[in-house]
């Protein structure tokens, strides 16, 4: 089987990964998610559609086992990315959980039973971070605070990932705050993607706490957040910029007036932190729209 | 001469299987203080750290302590097979595979199978109730194994060197 594949698939009961290893070289370096629902048949997306695989139906215990394996039978280890509806398995790969929630107070407790599982699996793309693309980052030496635009599914984070290491190769101090162990992937310690000799990676802590550790601990000179979600990683995007480190982000938006639709980021547009901002387009292109 | 060795003999053996049933009892001692103390291990683990189960497995399967090192290395070879058995059916065979033979008794085995319906199950803090009360019921299991080895122990190595004595007494 293909090795991102295989690595993701690990978690999977036999039965399902032997209909993964039938299916054609081609397509498994192809395949972006396998979904796995009770009582439909197995699935994968490719290309962003959802192929089925055969008649294979998932049965309940399919799911259990999965997500049992896939949290290392360790509930508490991934209480936390749970409760925000994922899991992340070794190599980066993520998995979206979805079923009936135990609820307290308001507040999300734990899964009480699991209906669905997404496994989104993670690969590196070098290069995805074209010349020219590599050239607007950065002007006369100087490294220009940048957004990048997209919805789901359109490679901010693969894009983000190449940038850091291209960037990180060739001096820069870069800093990584990887809440969701997506863009190094950590494992022992050890990023399981490249992502440059300068890089220094924050794993599994809420970015904007990550952002201000390294901020105030390892001097960088660019700093990377994947996925601007709240205040607090606006107000860690506008501190690094005050302390003169180049912010490199990304947050889920469609194009730019849709991005200005919400108030989370007209108030980050308000603030200028971002010297230029680019849209990422169905077809992958990054456009420039700031 | 002949007389002497035979004398010797018969005291010494008598003596030896007096000593060794104290040791099985200070056996038993040792591995319940070794247990309580990996339970510790496993308890600030879990706190701490938040550290899988299964790490914890495989750095208790090199522990320096023998017993710990046998049952929990047992248990990281059976979860490091690529199976569809769950880790509280690994966690349970591995103490009923080896307990005996690392010097548990089958109530204290029944203890530390008992865990299993927690571990890895539920946060850290209801793991930690669990392994509190696992805890309990060894250091009581410690207390008892401790009197007997006191008790027990002493009454084992007295008679057998008595019993010895008396066979040399009847045989001369």
């Amino acid at each position: 089987m293909e090795e991102r594949l295989a690595q993701a698939a690990t978690c999977l009961p036999l039965e399902i990964r032997r209909r993964l290893e039938a299916l054609r070289p081609a397509d498994q370096r192809s395949c972006e998610e396998i979904r796995l629902r009770i009582g439909q048949p197995l699935q994968v997306s490719r290309q962003g559609k959802e192929h089925i695989l055969d008649g294979y139906v998932l049965r309940p215990e399919d799911i259990t086992d999965t997500f049992a394996r896939a949290s290392e039978y360790s509930i508490h280890t991934h209480a936390d990315s749970l409760r925000e509806g994922y899991l992340t398995l070794r190599g980066g790969h993520r998995i979206g959980v979805c079923g009936q929630m135990a609820v307290q107070n308001g507040e999300a407790l734990s899964f009480r039973c699991i209906s669905s599982l997404n496994i989104r699996i993670a690969r590196q793309h070098k290069g995805v971070a074209c010349e020219a693309l590599m050239r607007q980052l950065e002007e006369n030496g100087r490294l220009y605070s940048t957004l990048f635009l997209s919805p789901p599914g359109r490679g901010k984070t693969t894009l983000l990932r190449d940038m850091a290491r291209q960037l990180s190769d060739t001096g820069i101090r870069t800093a990584l705050a990887d809440e969701r162990s997506e863009l190094a992937a950590l494992y022992g310690g050890v990023p399981q993607f490249d992502i440059g000799r300068h890089t220094d990676v924050m794993d599994g802590c809420p970015k904007a706490e990550a952002a201000m550790m390294m901020l105030k601990t390892m001097s960088p000179q660019l700093l990377v957040l994947d996925e601007i979600t709240s205040d607090a990683d606006l107000y860690a995007a506008e501190y690094a910029s005050h302390c003169g480190v180049a912010v490199l982000a990304s947050a889920h938006a469609w194009d730019l007036d849709d991005f200005r639709l919400r108030p989370l980021y007209q108030r980050l547009l308000d603030r200028n932190i971002f010297t230029k901002i680019f849209c990422i387009e169905a077809d992958r292109h990054v456009t420039r729209v700031v | 001469m002949l007389k002497i060795i035979g004398i010797i003999l018969i005291i010494g053996s008598f003596t030896g299987i007096g000593v060794s049933q104290r040791q099985r009892f200070r056996g038993h001692v040792v591995v319940l203080g070794d247990m309580l103390s990996t339970l510790d291990i496993i308890s600030s683990e879990l706190s701490f750290h938040l550290t899988s189960i299964p790490e914890i497995v495989a750095k208790l399967a090199q522990d320096p302590r023998p017993a710990v090192a046998k049952a929990f290395g047992t248990m990281h070879e059976m979860i490091e097979k690529d199976d569809s058995l769950s880790l509280a059916f690994k966690w349970m065979k591995a103490f009923r595979d080896c307990g005996q033979e690392i010097g548990l008794s089958t109530d204290d085995i029944s203890i530390l199978c008992d865990l299993s319906e927690f571990i890895g199950k539920y946060d850290a803090q209801a793991q930690q109730k669990s392994i509190d009360y696992a805890k309990a019921r060894l250091s009581r299991q410690l207390e008892i194994a401790s009197d007997e080895m006191k008790s027990k122990g002493t009454v084992y190595r007295t008679c057998c060197v008595a019993a010895g004595i008396l066979l040399v007494l009847v045989l001369i």
